[in-house]
């Protein structure tokens, strides 16, 4: 099965924008893109990010080891839009490089432990994470049903000019 | 780069792996759409859904590039002959042939980056920039007109360029509650379907260049065409009056969260 995401160039620069807000202690931010998906043929799935949601400021908690740590009521408030919005949701944070990036062992580590979480509310929905460097951007996706992710394996970014990225 | 696309180089270095990984669906392949195809095909592109369900006529050899006297004797299928117009201008191009109504495969077209439109109707119109709408695809429309005048006849045409969260064709005055209702009585009024095919070349080589300038701009400040008028009495090519009016708005017709399966389950 081929994943595939394709988001506005406007709701790129929206993120981008938001997470290199600097934090009062944390030393990066994150957030939550609301998708909505569709099939594609042959075995494909689409993702369309179309709303972002920031994580506030009082919603990280002060933990020195990661460059962010999320407290309870982040997850909380997008498990919230999920159900309500009845939407699959994916999270979002920076690596400061140029290039494609790649979760570190610790993304890895807490991106396995919270999206499946996003089941208990939407369990039909394919859930995520992404991360984005300054040019790039990468992303793993769990599938309803599967144990393990899928890497993302292409991203159109939608405006003027079109970004294709392809794994 | 690769060798036979050196010429193009200037649409930046890795130009070709950007053509020959873009998947490109193209609805209709009458005089507009195997005009578009071989270009496309010239141009590196790598993977090909040709949709259209009729096949080569006698009256399609003034206008369909690519198709024969064979074809025509033989009814071969159009998505047939631009298939083998592309196959032998790139032989490693992936192509999958929609011998039937585009509707029929949604999800095929659905998964392409970019769709162009080279169909008759301003119905079908509206329904392939709806599909490209909720999957978040650029979608360019080509279309020319023969129009009887009491002194003669006007040739036009236009194309248009509708991406996602932005100007629709509606908003663009092309598409109206009122045309799609006269549609019939309105459309092709010199005859059955009446096609040439300068315009069509004209028209489909402009769409060529949108396409160029959406995914591979030659300057930084490069803005795609949105809405081309074609005046084929004055064989004059310009931007839409229409577009002056529309700086700054935002579409109103395609709310940008009606995205993907409206039941995903």
């Amino acid at each position: 099965m081929k994943i595939n995401l394709r988001m506005s160039r406007k709701l790129l620069l929206q993120i981008r924008q938001d997470l290199a807000r600097p934090h009062p202690f944390a030393f990066e931010r994150v957030g939550f893109l609301a998708c909505k998906v569709a099939e594609t043929k042959p075995r494909g799935v689409i993702v369309f990010p179309y709303h972002y949601l920031q994580v506030e400021d009082e919603d990280y908690l002060n933990d020195v080891s990661v460059g962010a740590m999320m407290g309870p009521a982040a997850i909380r408030k997008a498990l919230q839009f999920a159900y309500k919005s009845d939407v699959a949701m994916f999270h979002a944070h920076v690596h400061d490089h140029y290039g494609s990036p790649w979760f570190s062992d610790i993304d890895l580590r807490e991106t396995n432990n919270f999206v499946p979480d996003f089941w208990h509310v939407r369990p039909t929905f394919p859930h995520g994470a992404l991360v984005l460097s300054r040019d790039s951007l990468s992303g793993l996706c769990w599938m309803p049903r599967r144990k393990k992710p899928l890497r993302i394996s292409g991203f159109n970014i939608i405006g003027f000019p079109m970004m294709f990225i392809r794994e | 780069m690769t060798d036979w696309l050196l010429r193009q180089s200037f649409l930046g270095a890795k130009s070709d792996e950007v053509f020959s990984k873009c998947r490109v669906a193209v609805i209709g392949l009458g005089g507009g759409g195997s005009h578009i195809a071989q270009q496309l095909a010239h141009l590196g592109v790598g993977n090909f859904v040709l949709v259209d369900p009729d096949h080569v006529e006698e009256t399609n050899l003034n206008r369909l590039v690519g198709a024969t006297k064979k074809d025509a004797a033989r009814a071969t299928p159009k998505t047939t002959v631009s298939r083998r117009l592309i196959r032998r201008i790139n032989p490693t191009a992936q192509v999958v042939r929609i011998p039937k109504e585009w509707q029929e495969e949604g999800r095929l077209v659905a998964g392409c980056d970019v769709v162009f439109g080279c169909v008759d109707t301003y119905i079908a119109r509206e329904e392939i920039e709806r599909v490209c709408r909720r999957f978040m695809i650029p979608f360019i429309d080509i279309g020319m007109d023969v129009t009887e005048l009491p002194d003669g006849y006007l040739i036009s045409g236009q194309m248009i360029l509708s991406m996602p969260d932005d100007l629709c064709m509606r908003c663009l005055g092309f598409l109206t509650e009122e045309l799609l209702a006269q549609e019939a009585a309105r459309y092709g009024a010199a005859g059955g379907r009446p096609q040439v095919i300068w315009p069509n070349g004209i028209l489909a080589s402009a769409a060529v260049g949108t396409f160029v300038q959406l995914i591979a701009p030659w300057r930084r400040d490069l803005k795609p065409s949105v809405y081309l008028e074609y005046d084929g009495n004055t064989q004059a090519v310009m931007p839409s009056n229409r577009l002056q009016h529309l700086v700054g708005k935002q579409c109103k017709h395609f709310p940008f969260a009606d995205l993907g399966d409206p039941f995903w389950r």
